[in-house]
């Protein structure tokens, strides 16, 4: 079980380390994209199609039909999160022997998932009100991109430098921290309708009362069933699915996949 | 329901394109009306101008009768001023015409090079009569392609509006400031 776990680990490291060295951008590309829509929209122009578009409605539509694929293997920014977490999770076995994997508890991630929802919608009413030219210099993603270009970021980005090393520091203490709490490409993904055969069902009558170890494991917390309010939040990293001692959770629908078994 | 979550989410996003929709085609009808308004004010200005023009050049014929000369020489400047008035166009392509002689900048390709998002972006720009007739990237490996092709707009504003002086593309602030910078560079070359 370890073995497979591991493995399940290391595919999805080396997915996310080809992603970053090649595409570190996409995440940013796409809420430029969603962006552009609000700017237009600002100045009472016309929405026409463009570049950043592209990627914006590519990762929709791929988010709608597999799922939010993107955030658990392909993006930069979360990748950065896994890794500083990893690291901290290392670092705390080695050095402070300490055993689990640490992060808050599951009513404070429910609270602190909300604020990627309201860290939207100020993006965003920023944009149509023309306050947006103002925080220019404060983006933590601006800083990170112009690092991942090889270019160092110079003293007009003070704020957005300062913001970059919470969210590093905040990514130490939850697995996905930016992701679930902050992101707003991730709540923009979060809102999407996935397809209901898209999303991680568990086999709920094989499962022995009082397990939950799917939901202790996954990044956010929540009960794998299909779904449900809150199923936008899962990044398929499909830990539960390789935590799952039984194996009772697969992407889709359980009892047509029986079905098609018998 | 079944699928309760999903069946609200699909009627959001239908929501949400139903409005960008609706907003574009409102967009589009307000344009067109700005338009027609513009287009019936231009022809009155134009049909006023004409008026004007018929008007001096028949004063000018009474008036002067007996210098043919002078008085060919004054209906073809008024002609000239009430034409230049009516389109900028006419006038820019009189003014090139004129200053043929002693043109800003040699004619031909010019390269030129600025640093924008990651690196350097290297732009041909080609100038004939102190016009830029067009500008084309070569390269720019440190662009990221969706940034890049979004900062290529500025090349239109540039063209039209001849000059470097444009604003940059919101979004695509680096590429856009490169590309500029670049086709400054290659325009300081083709100074005369």
């Amino acid at each position: 079980m370890k073995k497979k776990q591991r493995k399940a680990r290391l595919i999805r490291a080396a997915i996310q380390l080809v992603f970053f060295i090649f595409y570190p951008a996409l995440f940013s590309t796409a809420f430029a994209g969603v962006k552009s829509i609000f700017q237009a929209i600002a100045a009472h122009q016309q929405i026409t199609w463009n570049s950043f578009l592209d990627i914006t409605g590519l990762l929709l539509v791929i988010t709608i039909l597999f799922g939010r694929h993107f955030c658990g293997y392909a993006c930069a920014f979360g990748s950065l999160g896994d890794a500083m977490y990893e690291l901290t999770l290392f670092i705390r076995q080695k050095v402070f022997h300490k055993k689990g994997r640490h992060g808050y508890p599951e009513k404070a991630v429910r609270i602190l998932q909300k604020v990627k929802y309201l860290l939207l919608a100020f993006l965003l009413l920023s944009i149509l009100t023309g306050w947006y030219a103002k925080l220019q210099g404060m983006s933590p993603w601006d800083v990170f991109s112009m690092l991942t270009a090889h270019k160092l970021p110079n003293a007009s980005y003070k704020v957005g430098i300062v913001l970059l090393v919470l969210i590093l520091i905040g990514m130490c203490t939850q697995e996905r921290f930016f992701c679930q709490f902050l992101c707003p490409m991730g709540a923009v993904f979060a809102m999407m309708p996935i397809l209901p055969s898209a999303l991680f069902n568990r086999n709920r009558e094989k499962c022995p009362s009082k397990c939950g170890l799917c939901k202790k494991r996954c990044p956010a917390h929540l009960d794998i069933d299909g779904d449900t309010p809150l199923s936008g939040e899962c990044i398929c990293c499909h830990a539960c699915q390789v935590t799952c001692p039984r194996k009772n959770i697969q992407i889709g629908p359980h009892k047509e996949q029986e079905m098609v078994k018998e | 329901m079944k699928y309760h979550s999903f069946c609200m989410r699909v009627l959001c996003l239908l929501l949400i394109l139903a409005a960008v929709v609706g907003y574009n085609s409102m967009q589009k009808k307000d344009t067109q009306a700005q338009e027609a308004q513009e287009i019936t004010e231009l022809t009155k200005r134009v049909d006023d101008l004409e008026e004007q023009q018929k008007e001096i050049l028949s004063a000018l014929e009474e008036a002067a009768k007996n210098q043919e000369a002078a008085q060919a020489e004054a209906a073809k400047a008024a002609s000239e001023k009430a034409a230049s008035d009516t389109t900028a166009d006419s006038e820019d392509a009189q003014e090139e015409e004129t200053d043929e002689a002693d043109n800003v900048y040699k004619d031909g390709t010019y390269t030129g090079s600025a640093q924008g998002f990651g690196g350097a972006i290297t732009v041909q720009v080609t100038l004939a009569n102190d016009e830029i007739t067009d500008i084309q990237v070569t390269s720019a490996p440190g662009e990221d392609s969706a940034y890049l092709s979004q900062g290529e707009g500025v090349i239109s504003s540039i063209l039209s509006a001849q000059s470097t002086d444009v604003d940059t593309v919101s979004g695509a602030t680096f590429s856009s400031t490169g590309i500029i910078n670049a086709v400054v560079d290659a325009l300081g070359k083709a100074e005369n």
